[in-house]
């Protein structure tokens, strides 16, 4: 066991592209990771070979979470897998994390070859209720008309702490499609940057989460169109109860040159309890005019009509309240391909509401 | 053994070859679609010319620059003193100065937003009194200067349509007026200076407390070096039926003018204040960092309308904040046409069950121009509404940036907030960036944001060229409707002047 060099007053990262009043403390978000020993994962073996020309690559593109979550992940790295994407069946990856691996520090390479179409699930969830840590990178690389579904599904306990950066660059007429679910974890912080080059190339992201207890949530998005007649869409719905906080951060970029884009984002908070906190920070940076860009945000109690509905149809409150909660999140959900795994979550936010 | 390999490389080779030639074919046809896709494109986005500055009229008159005190150019404790002393001020005003003064070196200028490391201090004079004393009679203000306001329609207006006027040029109010009647029933119309002369007690009691000088940088400047302005006072129940207008106007180049505007709206009362701005364009900078502070009391509402033209060397750092108490309203128009750099945010506090705040906005960069502009509303009772609806134009390389907060505390249930900002570019030089910021801390709100960037909509232009208009004609009529919600809150001849300025902006970006 070693302990890794690494001195850093206060880790901060998902710096917004474009910074606003400093007061409001939206710029940034401070990072909780504080295991900086080098200790081994057990759970899994390393998929392929990581390609370090590629790792370069991204690493120049985008800084994730930020240089020093980075370094630590380069450094404390005891996960490494590489995959190259083919017509095959979906790639389902099982990490759990326990008192045994209390550390998961992984990177990941998924490199998707011209014309190939494939969908690949990383599952990482909490087996006990130890404190666990995890630090991942996600590259992905979409090649010319292929086409990948990324499916990320956390499930880490409350004491947990969960930060993951996906850069991504998607090339000509290709498309990439990524879902995530954030279902744990006390301390949630999410970093997806997409450099959309390609002629024609898409990014589709749809997020489902749910925030109880003193779950820290921020989810940062960044969209950079840069190709011609690119099209980009984040769709992020999620509850929030307890003390839950949720901070959205997306960014749609059209950078000059993307002529013909077409960028989306969208933002919708159930709010269950008056003592949630939800913040929205939905930019549009538009270097370019012929493109459209549109966001909405919007934030409320469930629909006063719908919950009369259900509970007209013999479904007491909560019940209908799980029902119109779990309903948001069914086109995340629906980007599962393991029906077990699906039911399984759908029950998981179901139980949460109810146990409210 | 040695077959079978060989068979399965060639079957590997055959594959590979196979993706090679899809490959290639897909790529020349995507070369052609994208070549075809570009004509389209182009065809729909036609030519277009620019013209670089144009001749603004009545605005870019410049007057000699003679006055008849200017303090040297920069900013220390001397120069506050100085200021001070000549307004002959009472000393809690210089104490109040002299904070200012120290929260200002303390504070740095901002880490976000538009770059104002151009703007030097030293650079620019703070206090300049024109040759004129403050008059009530339009005739004995000075031939030069009153030529300048009757140029810019200010005496003209307030025959026709307005209550009173108030004229500031430079670091001075050279001309107040009001209509007699108001001030039968109580209400107070003045410059700055004079209220702190004549009202000591209630200028004591709310300078300084709604706008404070440690908000920001520039708000900590125009404390230290604040100079005229308006105090508007409006009596319990009395509704002021025609708007007030103030003026202002800088002629000196490299000058800043930092005037205080504070109005009081008692009890039940109304009010539709107006502002306007304007200077000639020099090549040196000039900075406005003016304060706004309104008190909207229970009942009460005001209405507060500027129309800012400022010339294109201008750094307009203005701070704007309303208190609302219950069940008062706050209406904001804002038209941002003019200056290099702005960054404004007029912010209404809701403190009030049952206040309300509308606010709605225009912002149109030119070349050269770095308009931050947007809104803040800080929900912090029950039920209170907020409604904030912006549009912004940019063309030629300006940026047109829209910033706002919308806030909801704890315990501030039932309030209801919109929020829709557009954004229109007419160029790909231009830049168009929308920042909002959201934050709610109660789950009983209604909470809506909406916000759309992007060219002038193509089936549009079709729509209207196929009823017989001109393509040319079809594109600025869509950019007036666009600027629309703004012309009609705004009385008849403002919303006039402003499509004037909409039409200067627009000539030769279009078609």
């Amino acid at each position: 066991m070693t302990n890794v060099n690494i001195k850093v007053k206060e880790l901060r990262g998902n710096t917004l592209p474009a910074l606003t009043w400093n007061w409001m403390n939206v710029n940034d978000v401070k990072i909780d990771l504080q295991n900086k020993q080098k200790i081994p994962y057990t759970a899994m073996q390393g998929v392929g070979k990581i390609d370090q020309e590629l790792k370069q690559t991204f690493y120049d593109l985008d800084h994730g979470i930020s240089e020093e979550v980075m370094l630590m992940n380069d450094e404390q790295c005891n996960l490494a897998n590489h995959w190259r994407i083919s017509d095959s069946e979906p790639i389902e990856v099982r990490l759990p994390q326990s008192a045994g691996n209390p550390l998961l520090v992984d990177q990941n390479q998924i490199v998707v070859p011209p014309l190939q179409k494939g969908t690949i699930v990383l599952y990482n969830y909490s087996e006990d209720d130890s404190r666990v840590e995890r630090n991942s990178t996600i590259l992905v690389d979409v090649k010319n008309d292929a086409a990948v579904n990324v499916v990320l599904i956390q499930r880490l306990n409350e004491k947990s702490v969960s930060n993951v950066s996906i850069v991504a660059r998607v090339g000509d007429g290709a498309r990439l499609n990524l879902a995530t679910v954030e279902l744990g974890a006390g301390n949630t912080v999410f970093h997806y940057m997409v450099d959309m080059e390609g002629f024609g190339a898409e990014s589709h992201v749809k997020t489902a989460y749910l925030g109880s207890g003193n779950n820290h949530l921020d989810l940062f998005y960044h969209v950079r169109h840069i190709g011609e007649e690119c099209i980009s869409d984040i769709q992020v719905n999620g509850a929030l109860m307890d003390h839950a906080v949720k901070k959205f951060r997306g960014t749609i970029d059209f950078v000059e040159g993307c002529s013909g884009s077409d960028g989306n984002e969208e933002e919708y908070t159930i709010l269950l309890d008056d003592t949630v906190r939800s913040i929205a920070v939905p930019l549009l940076l538009a270097h370019e005019d012929d493109i459209v860009g549109n966001h909405a945000a919007s934030a409320g109690q469930i629909d006063d009509e719908q919950l009369f509905y259900l509970m007209s149809r013999g479904l007491s409150r909560k019940e209908s309240e799980g029902l119109i909660v779990e309903s948001r999140m069914t086109p995340t959900f629906d980007q599962i391909p393991n029906e077990e795994l699906r039911l399984d979550l759908r029950k998981e936010v179901h139980a949460r509401i109810l146990r409210r | 053994m040695s077959n079978l390999i060989s068979n399965l490389t060639s079957d590997q080779n055959v594959k590979q070859q196979d993706t090679k030639r899809i490959l290639a074919k897909k790529a020349a046809e995507r070369e052609v679609l994208k070549e075809n896709r570009r004509k389209e494109r182009a065809e729909k986005l036609k030519e277009r010319t620019y013209v670089e500055e144009f001749d603004r009229g009545v605005y870019d008159i410049k007057n000699p620059n003679t006055y008849e005190i200017m303090l040297k150019k920069g900013l220390n404790e001397e120069i506050v003193r100085e200021i001070s002393s000549i307004k002959n001020e009472p000393d809690w005003m210089l104490e109040k100065r002299l904070a200012a003064l120290k929260i200002y070196h303390k504070l740095k200028n901002p880490n976000w937003g538009p770059d104002l490391s151009e703007l030097n201090m030293d650079e620019i004079a703070t206090y300049i009194r024109p040759k004129a004393q403050m008059e009530s009679n339009w005739q004995e203000v000075p031939d030069e200067i009153r030529r300048t306001f009757e140029l810019l329609g200010i005496p003209e207006a307030e025959l026709d349509y307005l209550s009173g006027v108030g004229a500031q040029y430079d670091s001075e109010v050279v001309y107040h007026n009001m209509k007699d009647y108001l001030a039968l029933q109580g209400v107070v119309y003045t410059d700055f200076e004079s209220a702190v002369e004549q009202y000591p007690e209630i200028i004591q009691e709310y300078f300084g407390t709604c706008l404070k000088p440690n908000l920001h940088r520039y708000s900590a400047l125009h404390y230290a070096v604040w100079s005229g302005g308006s105090y508007v006072y409006v009596p319990e129940g009395v509704h002021v039926d025609i708007p007030l207008q103030s003026y202002f106007r800088m002629n000196a180049p490299g000058a800043g003018q930092f005037e205080h505007t504070l109005i009081i709206v008692e009890k039940g009362g109304s009010l539709h204040f107006i502002e306007g701005c304007s200077a000639p364009r020099y090549n040196t900078i000039n900075l406005h960092a003016g304060g706004v502070e309104l008190f909207v009391k229970e009942g009460a509402k005001l209405r507060y309308s500027t129309i800012e033209n400022w010339s294109r060397n201008m750094y307009n750092l203005n701070s704007k904040r309303a208190i609302v108490e219950k069940d008062g309203v706050i209406e904001w128009i804002s038209g941002s046409f003019g200056s290099r750099v702005s960054m404004l945010y007029p912010a209404s506090i809701l403190i009030g069950e049952g206040a309300r705040s509308e606010f709605t906005g225009i912002t149109f960069a030119g070349a050269g121009q770095t308009l931050d502009t947007g809104a803040q509303v800080v929900h912090k009772a029950p039920h209170t509404y907020s409604t904030v609806e912006t549009k912004s134009i940019s063309k030629g390389g300006g940026k047109a940036i829209y910033r706002s907060l919308v806030q909801v505390d704890e315990g501030a249930y039932g309030c209801k907030s919109n929020t829709d900002c557009q954004s229109l570019m007419l160029d790909a030089q231009s830049r168009g960036d929308t920042i909002p910021t959201i934050i709610l801390k109660n789950d009983d709100v209604d909470f809506g944001h909406e916000a759309k960037i992007g060219r002038i909509d193509d089936q549009a232009i079709f729509y209207l060229m196929s009823r017989g208009l001109s393509e040319e004609d079809a594109k600025a009529m869509i950019v007036r409707g666009f600027a629309e919600p703004v012309a009609k809150e705004l009385p008849l001849e403002y919303a006039v002047e402003m499509n004037e300025l909409i039409n200067l902006e627009l000539k030769g970006a279009i078609g």
